[in-house]
């Protein structure tokens, strides 16, 4: 459950980054925004497996997390572009353009919210 | 048990990325129509046929797709390539190529300026040249060609002034896969004289997107009439 819980909360913090990013138009139409997300999971990953310190995530936190990156993201988008925005960003990092943004929202809720009950249905201690 | 699903999730995650990532993109073969199992047709133009050339008329028409993002996100790009650098940046994703396009258009007489160096991007200074175009868009149910000013959304009312830039040496060497620009450019093959070079980027003053009063949904494929204008 412990990588679960890494790669889940370098996702989160991963597309977080890239819609931040996204606003920055000269980046925007420079690069594909969308390689941030897998960019910052593996940041995530290796700073937290490599660290000597105990980093200690858990359901909570990932909860609050979670909350907390969805605030910012309606801070920064607003309701219309929230929309569109994650979902054109995820489509265009994985070449899927074709998909409906409404199919890629679909999907991004779901697997946030299984996530999140999966993690904090098996109650990690979060020791990594 | 947990571990075991700790495993499988994060495995599953990993697979998503990753097939997304290591398949050709999905708009390199021709989308299909939104019939299961028909080739997609507006007119003359097709999914495998996705360009058309008339001489007589001296018109093209290629065959386009909304790209929703720029329903509310501004771009300086009208039309581009969908497997240019810039394929993904723009209101229209153009299903043929920008050679075949600039070829097209030597074909029907038109006159490329080559007037916009790279150097010239950073200036904003220079406007466009070459045969002036005027360019129409039309898709399955709207029943007559609307400028394609009208499918656009600017906070800047300048009417559009498109002109063949040539811009072939560029366009090979960067690869952007751009065919209109909403401002003069150096690189796309046809853009907007009305504006500078560059100058929707350098001044920030201009925001142009999709319009989403006019333009149908997301992926709905589109024509794009370029007609020399006499």
């Amino acid at each position: 459950m412990r990588y679960f819980i890494l790669i889940y909360n370098g996702f989160v913090w991963g597309l977080l980054t890239a819609i931040i990013a996204f606003n920055n138009q000269w980046l925007e139409m420079r690069i594909n925004i969308g390689y941030l997300i897998p960019a910052v999971m593996l940041v995530v990953l290796i700073a937290v497996l490599t660290s000597k310190k105990t980093v200690i995530i858990t359901g909570k936190f990932t909860a609050v997390n979670l909350f907390l990156c969805f605030i910012l993201t309606y801070g920064v988008l607003g309701t219309k572009r929230l929309t569109v925005v994650p979902a054109a960003i995820i489509r265009e990092a994985i070449k899927m353009t074709d998909v409906k943004f409404a199919a890629v929202n679909l999907f991004l809720v779901l697997c946030l919210t299984l996530g999140l009950i999966t993690i904090l249905l098996c109650r990690p201690k979060g020791e990594h | 048990m947990k571990k075991g699903l700790s495993i499988i999730l994060t495995l599953l995650v990993i697979m998503t990325f990753a097939a997304g990532c290591g398949t050709k993109s999905s708009t390199q073969t021709p989308a299909p129509s939104t019939d299961t199992n028909k080739e997609f047709k507006l007119g003359e133009i097709s999914d495998s046929k996705p360009m058309v050339v008339n001489k007589d008329k001296k018109e093209i028409q290629i065959l386009a797709q909304v790209n929703g993002k720029y329903l509310t996100e501004d771009t300086r790009h009208g039309v581009v390539f969908k497997d240019g650098t810039n394929g993904e940046k723009s209101v229209l994703r153009g299903l043929s190529n920008q050679f075949d396009f600039y070829n097209a258009l030597i074909e029907i007489g038109a006159k490329p300026g080559n007037n916009i160096s790279l150097e010239d991007m950073k200036l904003a200074e220079e406007s466009v040249e070459g045969s002036k175009l005027n360019v129409f868009v039309t898709w399955n149910g709207l029943g007559k060609e609307i400028p394609f000013s009208d499918i656009l959304k600017s906070n800047e009312k300048r009417p559009m002034d498109i002109r063949f830039g040539g811009n072939l040496e560029a366009a090979t060497n960067l690869k952007t896969g751009c065919i209109l620009c909403l401002d003069s450019c150096a690189v796309g093959i046809t853009s907007d004289a009305a504006y500078k070079a560059n100058e929707l980027t350098l001044k920030k003053q201009g925001k142009i997107t999709g319009n989403p009063d006019v333009l149908p949904a997301d992926g709905t494929k589109v024509a794009v009439i370029f007609r020399l204008a006499q």
